[in-house]
């Protein structure tokens, strides 16, 4: 029997030391399992990582993380980013805020192209950046607004992280996708509104005014809209109509979006082998934690670690909200240390069967952590989405500018969250609507 | 980015060469692999007959693409770290650290070759076939998955040895980059400088 008080304190504690001397996250994550299974029942549980590491290499629902991704590295090398952006610029114009809303909503729409927010930053990033330069705006709003809008890229599917949860926790894919599309859009419109309302109270934040497109040309842009929206068409429309698996789904991602990329002259073999270079490493990065999360989840549930835990958490006498309470102060705090992905994986094993043993949606559950990793992914000191920013806005001025002009909508993500917990059905009434 | 005293390491030079071909190679597997699920996909919705065997390729498509990758992500430092507090560390003790990083990273990989080893023996002991259509002898994907983390074993400890020799003989800050922490500016210039290649790739290339 593992005592839940010890266990849970040298679990911190090898992450805190591990991370401090900057060991990789993976390792850490394998060493919490290793030393706990020489601890109790030893060799046993060791010998068995070789059978782990196969089957979760071998996983047909992990295999739907590189096609994802690979189909994300080609769409971004496409030029459909750009097309986009000038297509969805010319529309939010009436705004108050104007252009800036277009970083909001370039980011959702590629965010259901793509299933990573960093990638998502840095594209939306690069083409909208240069177009703020001398027109006036408010510099840390326009930097914010792309940081912020960048998480989306985990939340709106598809979503390399919900992938890796569902895997974990044998959630179906499917759901957590149709699950991220609600709350998904309820941020990119409270994002939008919190723009509207900061330019409202401060019109020169929005810079000057600049002709308006003809509406037939504006009308014309929109046909840039639908190559992202066909893919995202394609990928979900092919799960739920139920001819594709999440997998299968991603494969013919990628082939459309060769298609595309081959369709604006891009597709060459010097584009696809960055994208393969890109692909592949991103590949190792996510699977290697995820095989090490795997042994770390096995050596915990023989041991029935959760269980102790969940009984632990039981005496503390906890009603289910103050729980999930205490895990938000939880995730906030670990979110300063670990990045987005680490900081799912580390804690499932724990969380999962916790929150569940709460009564709590395991498909609810998935997006409960994703807000939570996505909030983790834009406050300091380590919110990679706010370095991304910070680079492509080049070197000159600190990040201060991005952690400030960022703050406003680290808020908002909070409270989309907290609406998040009391009212479900933002995220179970679409898969529950789709999936009967 | 100090310049080592001595030339540049030719072994890390040449892994890195090495991995950089096996990532291409598995981009163009997964390219393949695509090619036949959407095959099978067309094949089973309009005409009413399935190929096979196309999800069983799929996961051995993911056992070579990621066990590359492990190696792929150690050599260009993809492997996620906690940059926080060793950063703010003299360049020496960061030296070391990155050095007991890179070691333990080995041993790591060597028990998973040695576990991965085990399995590859138990298949071929047994005779082992996947019980599916194809009836593949799981020795064959099972034996490159078990050479993949026996090279990532072997290039782990090669990091370790060559950012070693390099604190040992005063290069301190050679041996911290060798494979060493990204801080998340350099992630996301990673992340960038990526991006801008390729558009310059795009417009030379027409």
């Amino acid at each position: 029997m593992v005592d839940p008080a010890l266990f849970s304190a040298f679990f911190v504690a090898a992450l805190v030391i591990g991370g401090a001397l900057g060991l990789h996250v993976a390792l850490i994550m394998f060493g919490i399992g290793l030393i706990t299974a020489a601890a109790t029942l030893g060799l046993p549980l060791i010998l068995n990582i070789g059978n782990l590491a196969w089957e979760t290499q071998n996983d047909f629902i992990l295999v739907s993380v590189p096609l994802f991704l690979l189909m994300g590295e080609v769409l971004l090398r496409s030029g459909i980013s750009e097309r986009m952006y000038s297509a969805i610029a010319a529309w939010v114009d009436w705004l108050p805020g104007r252009l800036i809303h277009a970083n909001i909503a370039a980011s959702a729409l590629f965010a259901a192209t793509s299933g990573s927010s960093i990638a998502t930053a840095a594209t939306v990033g690069t083409v909208a950046l240069p177009t703020f330069r001398q027109r006036g705006y408010d510099e840390r709003l326009v930097l914010g607004s792309i940081a912020a809008g960048g998480t989306l890229g985990i939340l709106i599917p598809p979503s390399i992280n919900l992938i890796v949860y569902g895997a974990m926790t044998d959630t179906s894919v499917g759901r957590l996708f149709a699950a991220g599309v609600v709350p998904g859009l309820v941020l990119t419109l409270a994002f939008m509104a919190l723009i509207a309302v900061q330019c409202l109270r401060r019109p020169e934040a929005a810079g000057h005014e600049t002709e308006t497109l003809a509406l037939a040309r504006r009308i014309m842009l929109l046909l840039h809209l639908l190559p992202p929206a066909a893919i995202f068409a394609l990928i979900m429309g092919s799960i739920y109509f139920g001819f594709a698996t999440p997998t299968e789904a991603a494969a013919l991602g990628v082939l459309f979006a060769l298609a595309i990329a081959a369709a604006f002259g891009k597709l060459n073999l010097a584009m696809l082998h960055a994208a393969f270079r890109a692909t592949v490493r991103t590949t190792g990065m996510v699977l290697l934690i995820v095989v090490a999360a795997f042994f770390l989840n096995f050596v915990l549930s023989v041991l029935g670690v959760p269980q102790a835990i969940a009984r632990w958490i039981d005496g503390m006498n906890l009603t289910a909200m103050q729980t999930i309470w205490v895990l938000i102060l939880l995730y906030l705090l670990l979110g300063c240390m670990l990045e987005a992905l680490s900081l799912i994986v580390t804690t499932i094993p724990i969380v999962f069967p916790l929150v569940i043993g709460l009564g709590f949606d395991p498909v609810w559950l998935g997006i409960f952590l994703t807000l939570m990793a996505e909030l983790a992914l834009i406050t300091p000191p380590v919110g990679m989405n706010l370095y991304v920013v910070q680079g492509i806005r080049g070197p000159g001025r600190g990040i201060g500018d991005v952690m400030v002009g960022v703050m406003p909508f680290v808020l908002i993500l909070g409270l989309v969250t907290i609406l998040v917990v009391y009212v479900p059905e933002l995220a179970l009434w679409l898969p529950e609507q789709l999936f009967k | 980015m100090t310049s080592a005293p001595d030339r540049p390491s030719r072994s890390l030079e040449a892994v890195q060469a090495g991995t950089d071909m096996l990532s291409v190679l598995a981009g163009w597997g997964l390219v393949l692999l695509s090619v036949l699920i959407g095959v099978e996909v067309v094949a089973r919705k309009f005409l009413g007959f399935s190929i096979q065997g196309a999800d069983e390729i799929g996961g051995y498509t993911l056992a070579a693409v990621s066990s590359i990758g492990f190696i792929v992500a150690l050599v260009n430092r993809a492997h996620v770290r906690i940059d926080l507090a060793v950063k703010r560390l003299p360049l020496g003790a960061q030296a070391w650290l990155n050095i007991l990083a890179l070691g333990t990273f080995g041993l790591m990989a060597g028990i998973f070759a040695w576990r991965a080893l085990a399995v590859v023996q138990e298949s071929l002991a047994m005779g082992a076939h996947a019980p599916t259509p194809l009836q593949t002898p799981l020795v064959l994907p099972q034996a490159l998955w078990a050479a993949a983390y026996v090279t990532l074993a072997l290039v782990a400890a090669l990091g370790t040895i060559q950012a070693a020799r390099r604190a040992v003989s005063g290069d301190a800050a050679g041996a911290a980059d060798t494979w060493g922490i990204e801080t998340a500016e350099e992630a996301a210039e990673t992340e960038l400088q990526a991006m801008a290649a390729d558009n310059a790739n795009v417009i030379r290339n027409g």
